[in-house]
């Protein structure tokens, strides 16, 4: 190893201890100097490069990771009560969305309802089921109520909620025109009502456990909705 | 008591590290409240990263990683072309001729930290970890994700550039007396 390699290595990794340059520095006087004063050189550096460090640095250091970890604790804490908080309103809303459309409809007139009730269904008005008088006075039967006649072509006739209960909700075609009729257990009326809004018009007419809605088209004849309420009058049993 | 853990061992490596490591940044932001802020900022990331740490033995590397990377960040750096050591040879005889003909000590402190305020931010951060924080060429070539010949490079010319500067200033004494 020759001296300018040597003084490379020492430039380099002044505290080497690379046993060839060692060896070396044994014999050469020069390069054994140079090595001391680079050695020298780098204590010199290491003292220079050691300035004073801030009074207190640890501290603040940790003061602020301190904060930045209360800080995230109260930011998770708060989320984990937005979704708690997300969570009861989506589950209250899904678990009472009939009761959220009860407490809406309590604001509305019975006729208001039943007239609404046929619009939001107006699709059975195309049903063609024709359902025999047996089958018609089962669906009717838990609400203690039937038919002892035939009132005209049943062309659907099923459950539903109306208000704060349920009741039957009947499409029935006579004479060529479409009626339905919505049997409102615990709806009660005193006297027979009537209203035209939108595309239908109806007539509630009292019975014993609560009213029956008679819901027709706007163009339907005059005296329609008075003969099926004259067939119901005839022909319905309270059982 | 896991939280507690991890609370103990970040405030022993504030305790330990954070005073070498702020002088790493001081030479490299040449500011001490900028110094400060990056350590701030280091030892921020660090705690986030904590559970990533595995050998308390690559703490301290570790940490100078992300400080470098900080101030890497803060200044938008970009690395510079290197020489091969090789090519020095040359430039380590020029420089040994000078030093013996002005017979001048290097020992001045404040000269030095002038000087080592000269040199080209690369090689003093390879430098300042090899004399600072006591890390191999190899090492450095890690922390660094480099080669060692690079590091090696890098810190004999930040020596070289610094006994230069040295040099120099002493000469312009010599010769205004």
């Amino acid at each position: 190893m020759n001296c300018i390699d040597v003084h490379r290595k020492l430039t380099t990794i002044p505290s080497t201890q690379d046993e060839l340059i060692l060896a070396h520095l044994e014999h050469c006087t020069a390069c054994a100097n140079f090595a001391k004063s680079m050695n020298d050189f780098d204590q010199t550096l290491h003292t220079a490069a050691n300035v004073d460090v801030p009074d207190g640095l640890a501290e603040r250091i940790l003061l602020k990771q301190s904060f930045s970890q209360q800080h995230q604790q109260r930011a998770t804490r708060f989320k984990l009560y937005a979704i708690a908080a997300s969570l009861l309103i989506v589950a209250t809303l899904s678990l009472n969305i009939n009761n959220l459309n009860s407490i809406l409809n309590s604001s509305l007139s019975l006729e208001d309802i039943a007239i609404n009730h046929v619009s939001d269904e107006r699709h059975h008005l195309n049903d063609r089921e024709n359902i025999q008088l047996a089958k018609l006075n089962s669906v009717l039967q838990p609400f203690n109520i039937a038919f002892k006649d035939k009132i005209g072509r049943i062309n659907y006739a099923g459950t539903c909620p109306i208000r704060n209960s349920r009741g039957v909700h009947i499409v029935l075609q006579k004479e060529n025109e479409t009626a339905t009729l919505l049997v409102m257990p615990g709806e009660y009326v005193s006297n027979r009502t009537s209203r035209v809004k939108g595309d239908f018009k109806t007539v509630i007419i009292p019975t014993q456990n609560g009213s029956i809605a008679i819901v027709t088209s706007i163009n339907s004849q005059a005296d329609f909705e008075k003969n099926i309420e004259n067939t119901l009058n005839q022909t319905i049993q309270y059982i | 008591m896991i939280m507690d853990n991890k609370q103990h061992i970040f405030e022993n490596l504030v305790h330990a590290y954070s005073a070498e490591l702020y002088r790493f940044a001081f030479w490299q932001c040449k500011n001490k409240d900028l110094a400060e802020d990056m350590l701030q900022e280091c030892f921020s990331r660090a705690w986030k990263a904590l559970h990533k740490l595995d050998d308390e033995n690559a703490a301290r590397a570790w940490l100078y990683t992300i400080l470098r990377r900080e101030i890497a960040r803060h200044f938008g750096r970009k690395s510079s072309n290197e020489l091969s050591l090789d090519t020095l040879e040359l430039e380590v005889l020029q420089l040994d001729s000078i030093t013996h003909k002005y017979n001048c000590s290097l020992s001045d402190d404040l000269n030095l930290r002038q000087a080592l305020d000269k040199i080209p931010t690369d090689y003093r951060d390879a430098l300042l970890l090899q004399v600072l924080g006591g890390y191999s060429c190899e090492e450095i070539a890690d922390m660094s994700n480099t080669k060692s010949g690079t590091i090696m490079t890098r810190v004999f010319r930040a020596r070289q550039k610094l006994r230069q500067l040295l040099t120099d200033e002493k000469s312009s004494s010599a010769n205004s007396q």
